[in-house]
């Protein structure tokens, strides 16, 4: 079965929509310098002024410009969830793969640590653990990416022991190719889609636990994040602020969700061939 | 009665002197029939000849004929012995009579030339053989051209006859009659030469098969193999007799004609060494260097039906010792583990088969014959299944032969496919071992291990899932050399080339960026038997080659498959559900039931005379086109 994933989800509408979000993110979040109008840092009005030209969200309750908060904003969820995500797929892939190969001990090891850790609620230990160590976007990273590799690990480990008795890794094998040549050219390559799917989700969890942990107060307070300005702008939900202080960062966070969750949706849909079927039956 | 001893003919040539025959050694004893077979051009004619003193060329060696030298014969002597004692039936028949003089005149000659004068006596025993030869006394007056060429054929046997000859050489002696004239002469041939002591020369193995005791084989001058003519066409064990027994049609045959691959080397271009080193499969160094002397078997007559080790024992050793030049050293035979093909009607010397039949079997080869490659010794496998086991396997005895096809039939879930996948080293067995070369392949060092695993090949079942889908065929024909570490870039595209021009596939860049979903079935199945010759292994096992393909080109791919394995002479297992099919392809056939091969033997044996009740079930239900 030969499947171009990428055409597939340019071909669907809700992936689409979603590719679109996240490329006007990426962008946001790349050129925020010279995108941004003012810099967040720096206290350019008076506080809490509402939006107006020069200032198309007004102030907050320091004077900085809510806009340009908005856009570093997006630096800083892109840049921890992304990271994060990478770095727990990757903890999914090399656990996933050894347990899938070598059955017994390490396998036994790894699924007994993938359900101790689903047990866990994740967000209250990245609470603790978070507000122990003062947040930052290391810790954060970090954190993240040790908390959410069990799902990802267990599903590819499932699918590397479905994939290691297909007939063209037998026939690599008859070859003389050993292990490492198995994994790299024929286990790796066949894992991608599903890799793409797992990195989407855990992209999706981070930027909510960032932003969850952010409103909470557990993050550097310096930062510009989206979490942290709701975190601020929930003290003043008794003024008129809200409407452009609260409101567009929970949008943005919402947004952000939306366009991981839309694109893993269609992806999900081309992985599977009973999905397929039914959307190449709508056309 | 005759013995030819270390005999050398040589024609001089522009290109220097031409051995025609080399160090030939052959025995008759009186009233024996002898028969030579080879290709044209292999120097039967010339021994012919020579026997009779008529060769043009250079003559070293002996003839002895009833304890007296031919050689130093003086060619009035000749003349004596050619008229009397020894009398030859040339081919080309037709050219052989004078057309100005009556046929009578012309049986009488030898006579007259012998007993010079006695012309009535002459006259009376020509027509007397005239009706032997089941012409009649109306054809003494007639003229050669106004007679058919059967009829001519009789003609020369009464005037070979006619001095009461007591050798007589039939040089290919119906080779250009049709078929049933040459039934007829074939039926004379062994009535009026009952007595007689006979060497029979001829490309025709079914001439030899009626007429001869015993049979040699020859190649480019030199006898590869002589043994008792049943023994040698039903289980010939050098490769060369082995090919000539399979290049040739017969009607209760079921296996699909091979050609010997190569062309037989012009005399003037010997090869050094074994002649047939060139064409033959399991050439070693040796082979393109020494002469390989003959080796003694003795051929006990109670073996003909049995199976056992001792041969391939001996094999074993021939093949250890190959390095060195073995004198001629006797061994004892049992069976024969050659592959064998077609069915030929050897019970035509019926009868008189004793004391001749048996006795000797000679072979010229350093290899001791054709080697066994691949040994299965109670190979067990099992799987779980339910909290207990399923036996796919359950103490399977098989053994490969180099450049044989074996087909291994049997129903779904008879344990084919997990016994081919262990023999072809793709999974261990639980019990038993696999030995390929005399080397068991579950106990390799990793390097001979990898070696092993370039030798031995497996095709799988389905092939489209055997490639990956994310690689083109370029890659994919590539990935064994990779990973083998074969070759540089430039000789490794060569090989890639080479391989799929084997399986005629396209080598262009278009097709060699297709990936597998832009290949058809048939294009998938040659794509991944390109990727297993690519290593130009020794044992191909394929598994159902053809089993997910349509009539047409399930035949292309089988033709294939069998074209590739007489050209690269490798040893192939054909893993089939179909009986048609494996007996088509198959030298032998093994039939799996349950997880044990309950009947195995020479296709042309298992399925006229089928032992097993199961083999005669699958018979029954073997593809037919036939109505009711």
């Amino acid at each position: 079965m030969h499947v171009n994933y990428w055409d597939e989800i340019k071909k669907d509408n809700l992936g689409r929509t979603g590719l679109l979000l996240i490329t006007v993110l990426a962008v946001v979040a790349l050129g925020a310098p010279l995108l941004a109008p003012y810099n967040p840092w720096e206290y350019v009005a008076p506080s809490l002024s509402p939006p107006s030209w020069g200032h198309p969200l007004g102030t907050n309750d320091v004077g900085q410009d809510i806009f340009s908060e908005l856009l570093y904003g997006t630096r800083t969820t892109l840049l921890v969830s992304v990271t994060a995500a990478f770095f727990s797929t990757l903890i999914s892939l090399v656990l996933g793969v050894v347990a899938g190969l070598r059955r017994g001990l390490p396998e036994r090891l790894v699924l007994r640590l993938v359900d101790v850790m689903l047990v866990i609620p994740v967000f209250l230990v990245a609470l603790l653990v978070a507000a122990y160590f003062q947040p930052g976007m290391t810790t954060l990273i970090v954190l993240f990416s040790l908390l959410l590799w069990p799902p990802g690990t267990r599903i590819i480990w499932n699918r590397v022991l479905s994939l290691k008795h297909q007939a063209h890794f037998t026939a690599a094998r008859q070859f003389g190719a050993g292990t490492a040549y198995l994994v790299g050219r024929h286990l790796v390559p066949e894992l991608y889609p599903l890799l793409a799917v797992n990195f989407i989700q855990v992209v999706r969890r981070a930027v909510f636990m960032e932003a969850g942990l952010a409103f909470l107060g557990v993050f550097d307070p310096a930062a510009k994040s989206w979490g942290l300005m709701l975190h601020y702008a929930r003290e003043f939900i008794f003024t008129d602020a809200w409407q452009w202080w609260l409101l567009p960062p929970g949008l943005a966070v919402s947004l952000t969700i939306i366009a991981f969750a839309l694109v893993g949706y269609s992806l999900e849909a081309a992985l599977d061939p009973r999905m397929r079927r039914q959307t190449y039956a709508d056309h | 009665m005759l013995t030819i001893n270390e005999l050398t003919v040589t024609f001089p040539s522009h290109h220097g002197p031409m051995k025609v025959l080399d160090r030939v050694n052959l025995q008759i004893e009186a009233g024996e029939k002898l028969g030579i077979v080879g290709e044209s051009g292999s120097g039967k004619t010339s021994l012919a000849l020579t026997l009779m003193g008529l060769s043009p060329g250079e003559v070293e060696g002996s003839i002895t004929f009833h304890g007296k030298e031919l050689l130093d014969q003086s060619s009035r002597e000749w003349e004596s012995i050619r008229g009397g004692s020894l009398a030859m039936v040339r081919q080309q028949s037709g050219e052989m009579l004078t057309p100005v003089l009556s046929l009578g005149k012309q049986v009488e000659e030898p006579y007259l030339k012998q007993y010079p004068g006695r012309r009535k006596e002459a006259r009376q025993r020509a027509i007397e053989l005239l009706r032997e030869v089941g012409l009649g006394e109306e054809y003494y007056s007639r003229y050669p051209y106004t007679m058919s060429g059967g009829e001519v054929q009789r003609a020369l046997l009464a005037m070979a006859l006619i001095t009461d000859p007591q050798m007589l050489i039939l040089d290919e002696p119906v080779s250009s009659l049709d078929a049933l004239t040459k039934e007829d002469i074939l039926q004379l041939l062994s009535e009026v030469t009952a007595d007689c002591t006979v060497l029979i020369i001829s490309h025709d193995l079914t001439t030899v098969a009626r007429l001869a005791h015993q049979t040699a084989v020859l190649y480019s001058g030199m006898v590869l193999e002589k043994a008792p003519t049943h023994v040698l066409f039903s289980e010939p064990r050098h490769p060369y007799s082995r090919a000539l027994v399979r290049a040739y049609p017969t009607l209760k045959g079921v296996k699909e004609l091979q050609g010997i691959r190569g062309e037989i080397p012009s005399l003037g271009h010997r090869p050094g060494g074994c002649p047939f080193h060139p064409r033959c499969t399991q050439a070693l160094d040796i082979c393109t260097r020494e002469r390989p002397a003959i080796n003694n078997y003795t051929v006990k007559p109670d073996n003909i039906d049995t199976t056992t080790d001792t041969a391939a024992v001996t094999a074993r050793d021939a093949d250890k010792e190959a390095a060195k030049a073995t004198a001629a050293t006797t061994f004892t035979e049992t069976s024969a583990p050659a592959g064998t093909p077609a069915d030929f009607p050897v019970e035509g010397v019926s009868g008189s088969r004793a004391p001749y039949s048996f006795g000797r079997r000679w072979l010229a080869c350093h290899r001791g014959g054709i080697i066994e490659l691949l040994r299965g010794e109670k190979i067990f496998r099992r799987y779980p299944l339910n909290g207990g086991y399923l036996e796919a396997v359950q103490g399977v005895d098989l053994h490969l032969n180099e450049g044989e096809v074996y087909s291994l039939v049997g129903e779904s879930g008879s344990g084919k496919t997990t016994l081919g996948r262990i023999l072809a080293g793709v999974d261990a067995p639980d019990e038993g071992e696999v030995y390929f070369q005399q080397r068991p392949l579950n106990r390799l060092s990793p390097q001979e291990s990898r070696q092993s695993r370039q030798a031995l090949q497996m095709l799988f079942q389905n092939s489209g899932e055997a490639l990956s889908h994310r690689l083109n065929v370029y890659d994919l024909v590539v990935e064994p050399l990779q990973i083998q570490g074969l070759g540089d870039a430039v000789s490794r595209r060569q090989a890639v080339e080479h391989s799929l021009e084997w399986v005629r596939l396209p080598r262009d860049e278009e097709f060699l960026h297709r990936y597998p979903h832009h290949l058809s079935g048939g294009e998938l199945q040659r794509v991944a038997l390109a990727r297993a010759l690519v290593l130009e292994p020794r044992v191909l096992v394929a598994d159902e080659p053809s089993a997910s393909l349509d009539a047409s080109v399930q035949a292309k791919v089988i033709k294939l498959l069998l074209h590739l394995q007489n050209e690269k002479g490798f040893a192939l297992i054909l893993i089939t559900h179909d009986l048609a099919l494996a007996a088509r392809a198959g030298d032998r056939i093994g039939v799996m039931h349950r997880g044990v091969i309950i009947e195995e033997g020479p296709s042309t044996q298992l399925v006229q005379h089928p032992g097993h009740p199961y083999t005669r079930r699958l018979l029954q239900a073997a593809p037919s086109l036939e109505t009711f």
